[in-house]
């Protein structure tokens, strides 16, 4: 049965999908299996881009992006070397930032990031479990220390070097290395793999 | 680099935390045959940053958003017919890239050109600092000579009004020295000192500085000893005979 969507293009994407087996399916051209994979991370996809550039048509603009770039490259993908999500999210992530490194050499970020509201597009999107998911990992990232938390928010949503935050914080640059490896590791520990399933 | 370096760096570098030069040991470390789990320490890094996305809360793409995406992927409809087209999907996918790849580069470079110049702007504002410095420094030690003379008078130069700006002369006969402070004018003025000898008010150069010291022009002194020198605040530039309030005065 399986053959014969693919044969005629028509895949079935049911809830069972795994991320892995769709992003195979898009690398094969097949657009339903991109449109699962939109309808999955598009919101969370969306999210990062408010949080790292402040402006919902920045945002908007980076998650057609990120999506057009996983149509393109679907065939990159290596699970041997993380999981589809981590893959996307990767993707997303780092379009943002590159989005947000432009906007700062044209020195128009802090206009843009203080002139408009981040909320301010359809409300939240989410069930249940992914909600419970969410607490979990804000909880985690709570428990760090508030300079490791710092730390991993600058590297993380602003896409600082190590060097960046030192001179940001005022901090040696040591410090700033074992804030991150640390913190990384604690969360490690509190989300290990599998926690989100 | 030891597989224990490597896991000590993962994290950073799966944030992208890492200088270029530290990125590319990495790399090359990974790409080395013997490994001590470093590909699945990499792997867990990026797992955990994958869920700190997930903090986030979800937000509703706006209802075009998909369309906007279909519409960069080409249109195509999800049937069999489609099939045909996947090719030329994946072509205007990749010719889409290769502009959005192009133009990010051509940014980038732009960038780095800006970075250079601007780069280029603060060393030559920090050379002609460190030389300002240097002649100051020079200044410094040359009016202290001076100073230590015999022979040699110094001079108060009176506040005049309210200022808060003060500066004595070390006077000799062929050399004197301005030793100034909070010497610096509002922007758009300056600090002028006057050599002033009977009706002639002779300039004599800007003076700027919280603690400055400046040497006067040994030809102004040629004329035999001065009645006066004085300090007026003036238009920034100074002026070729006074106009601004008198700040500073002093007689010989």
């Amino acid at each position: 049965l399986l053959s014969f969507f693919f044969a005629t293009g028509l895949s079935p994407a049911t809830a069972a999908d795994g991320d892995d087996s769709l992003l195979e399916r898009v690398a094969r051209g097949d657009r339903r299996a991109l449109k699962r994979l939109y309808d999955r991370f598009a919101g969370q996809v969306l999210a990062v881009g408010l949080r790292v550039l402040g402006s919902r048509a920045d945002a908007e603009e980076v998650t057609q992006e990120v999506f057009v770039e996983v149509w393109s490259r679907a065939d990159r993908f290596d699970p041997e070397r993380g999981s589809a999500r981590a893959w996307l999210m990767g993707i997303a992530r780092n379009r943002a930032i590159d989005r947000l490194r432009r906007r700062q050499a044209d020195s128009r970020m802090a206009e843009a990031v203080r002139g408009e509201e981040r909320p301010s597009g359809p409300g939240p999107l989410e069930d249940a479990e992914a909600r419970e998911l969410r607490e979990r990992v804000r909880a985690a990232l709570m428990s760090l220390g508030p300079e490791q938390r710092t730390t991993l928010e600058l590297a993380y949503y602003e896409g600082l070097s190590q060097s960046e935050i030192a001179e940001r914080l005022g901090a040696p640059l040591g410090t700033v290395k074992s804030r991150v490896r640390l913190a990384m590791d604690r969360l490690a520990q509190l989300l290990p793999p599998g926690s989100d399933r | 680099m030891t597989c224990a370096e490597f896991k000590e760096q993962v994290a950073a570098w799966a944030l992208g935390a890492l200088t270029a030069g530290e990125s590319r040991a990495m790399e090359a470390h990974l790409a080395g045959a013997e490994h001590q789990g470093c590909a699945e320490a990499l792997r867990r890094a990026r797992e955990s940053l994958a869920l700190i996305a997930l903090a986030e809360t979800p937000q509703r793409p706006s209802a075009a958003a998909w369309q906007a995406i279909e519409r960069r992927l080409g249109e195509a409809p999800a049937s069999s017919s489609a099939r045909p087209w996947i090719g030329w999907l994946v072509a205007a996918a990749a010719v889409l890239l290769l502009f959005f790849t192009l133009r990010d580069r051509a940014q980038r470079l732009d960038e780095a050109a800006a970075t250079a110049r601007h780069e280029q702007q603060l060393r030559a504002a920090c050379t002609a600092d460190l030389e300002h410095a240097q002649k100051n420094a020079q200044l410094r030690a040359e009016a202290l000579a001076l100073l230590e003379q015999a022979g040699t008078r110094l001079v108060p130069l009176a506040p005049q009004g309210a200022t808060v700006a003060s500066a004595n002369v070390i006077w000799s006969e062929h050399r004197a020295f301005v030793v100034g402070h909070a010497l610096s004018p509002a922007p758009g003025k300056d600090y002028e000192l006057w050599v002033i000898r009977g009706d002639q008010k002779i300039p004599a150069g800007l003076l700027r500085g919280d603690s400055l010291v400046a040497a006067i022009d040994p030809k102004l002194l040629q004329g035999g000893r001065p009645d006066a020198l004085a300090v007026t605040l003036e238009a920034a530039g100074g002026r070729p005979q006074p106009e601004g309030p008198i700040v500073l005065v002093g007689k010989i």
